[in-house]
């Protein structure tokens, strides 16, 4: 595996974890790699540690073997699928956390929390609460939360989960777009495997007990990918298909 | 309004009718009110700094306290009546010895309900902080102590009203000029008007306290709640 490549390497890892008095074997012989600007996808029966990979990814866990080369470093964000905002902080506020913690002045701050605010559709939501929005709102505030902190990965943990299809499609659209512009990699835990055809460059399956990887899928789709032909039904079948014979 | 009205006026009423009808001199009820509401005060006060500075101390490592949780329990069950000897033994009988023994009541239930405040906090949150930066001094500035604010508020409420029965109990054992002494004289010398003047005095200072403080505080701490 090439370690010089902008990006993030997995290398060999393995996690096993003490859950009471049995140790559970979550993630075995994991490798790949997500270059910059590009969109993996994973997906795979839940309980699969796909969600596990991303915090061994984001530094939040610590594997128990192989090594994880990330060369966006503290460039590094995370949207998580409960939102995971700051209830006591404003919208705007929840915003800046990334860039408070960086030291960075308060009129900095504000202008790109204000740039991040018209991007992603919160304009006039700025001094709202996060517990007086709907779930979509919230999520977008997470991405701006992400986008603030002006990533070169981010990862995202079933953004779409907690969503209805309406919603979801919408932010779907509108991350895309943010992604057109600003060209970070992304790594994505989804389970709804059309939304993997439509956002992803690879599709990296997983199979459970111990999570593994079962197949990488290619998907060379143009963007912006019309998800009513065939080409992209043909790859839902098969990695669907994939899916199936894990379980 | 209305509430804050009622907290300033319903006092003032009660006091012009202990003072105009029952004979019982304000400035005697205020004095042993005011040493007892001192000592609570500053008791709660080393409480709060102390058991907040623990319990996010505590809740800040690695399995977020499991093991200092078994400790606190332990010295929780204390009986804190049998403490008083030790304090008297320490600090003789004065005004320190009721805040110290105020302080080991109060300070328990502001540090369990801290560190639930913690340790009960979504683990994405948790994440979010550490991922997006949150470290140090930091991370409790901005992440741990707005998160247990709620929780701080709630345990300052129970802390409290523990705070009131230790410093009136400590009173009453010390033989120390304070609320808790006033009702036992009264009480001895057979004086009702007093006892009930006394009473109803601490009452109303309680009442006061509610409506003026916890309150807006518990109902500022709703807004931010999820």
């Amino acid at each position: 595996m090439n370690t010089a490549i902008n990006g993030i390497s997995i290398e060999g890892i393995d996690y096993t974890f003490v859950d009471g008095k049995k140790r559970i074997h979550a993630l075995s012989k994991i490798s790949f790699d997500v270059g910059a600007g590009e969109i993996v996808a994973l997906v795979g029966p839940s309980g699969s540690g796909k969600s596990t990979l991303l915090r061994l990814c984001a530094g939040l866990l610590k594997p128990t073997d192989g090594t994880i080369h990330n060369t966006f470093g503290k460039k590094t964000a995370m949207i998580f699928q409960d939102f995971a905002l700051f209830p006591w902080l404003s919208v705007e506020e929840n915003i800046q956390f990334g860039l408070l913690m960086q030291d960075v002045e308060e009129k900095k701050r504000q202008k790109i929390a204000h740039e991040a605010v018209v991007e992603i559709g919160l304009s006039g939501f700025e001094k709202v609460f996060p517990k007086s929005l709907s779930g979509g709102m919230r999520q977008r505030v997470g991405v701006a939360r992400a986008l603030a902190v002006e990533p070169e990965l981010l990862l995202m943990d079933e953004p779409f989960s907690a969503l209805d299809s309406i919603t979801s499609d919408r932010l779907k659209r509108d991350l895309l777009a943010v992604w057109q512009k600003h060209k970070f990699a992304i790594l994505i835990v989804v389970h709804t495997i059309a939304d993997a055809v439509e956002l992803a460059d690879r599709i990296v399956v997983f199979s459970s007990h111990p999570g593994s990887v079962k197949k990488i899928f290619k998907n060379d789709l143009p963007r912006p990918r019309n998800m009513r032909e065939k080409p992209a039904y043909d790859l839902i079948d098969a990695v669907t298909a994939e899916i199936d014979s894990t379980l | 309004m209305l509430r804050l009205m009622l907290a300033v006026v319903a006092p003032a009423v009660f006091l012009g009718f202990v003072a105009l009808y029952l004979h019982v001199s304000l400035l005697t009820l205020g004095v042993v009110l005011g040493k007892s509401f001192f000592r609570l005060a500053i008791a709660y006060a080393v409480s709060l700094v102390l058991g907040v500075a623990i319990a996010v101390l505590v809740g800040n490592t690695k399995n977020a306290g499991e093991s200092w949780i078994a400790v606190f329990d332990v010295a929780q069950n204390i009986p804190s009546f049998a403490l008083i000897p030790l304090f008297v033994l320490l600090m003789g009988y004065s005004s320190t010895m009721v805040i110290v023994f105020a302080a080991t009541s109060i300070i328990w239930p502001i540090i369990f309900s801290t560190l639930n405040g913690i340790r009960g906090a979504h683990p994405s949150l948790n994440e979010a902080a550490t991922l997006f930066g949150a470290s140090g001094w930091k991370r409790i500035r901005y992440y741990l102590l707005p998160l247990s604010y709620p929780a701080i508020i709630t345990g300052s409420i129970v802390g409290v009203a523990m705070g009131w029965e230790s410093v009136i109990g400590a009173e009453i054992i010390g033989s120390l000029s304070g609320i808790g002494l006033f009702l036992t004289n009264a009480s001895t010398v057979g004086n009702k008007t007093l006892l009930f003047a006394g009473l109803a005095a601490l009452l109303l200072l309680v009442f006061t306290i509610n409506r003026l403080i916890w309150s807006p505080l518990l109902k500022h701490t709703y807004e931010y709640s999820d």
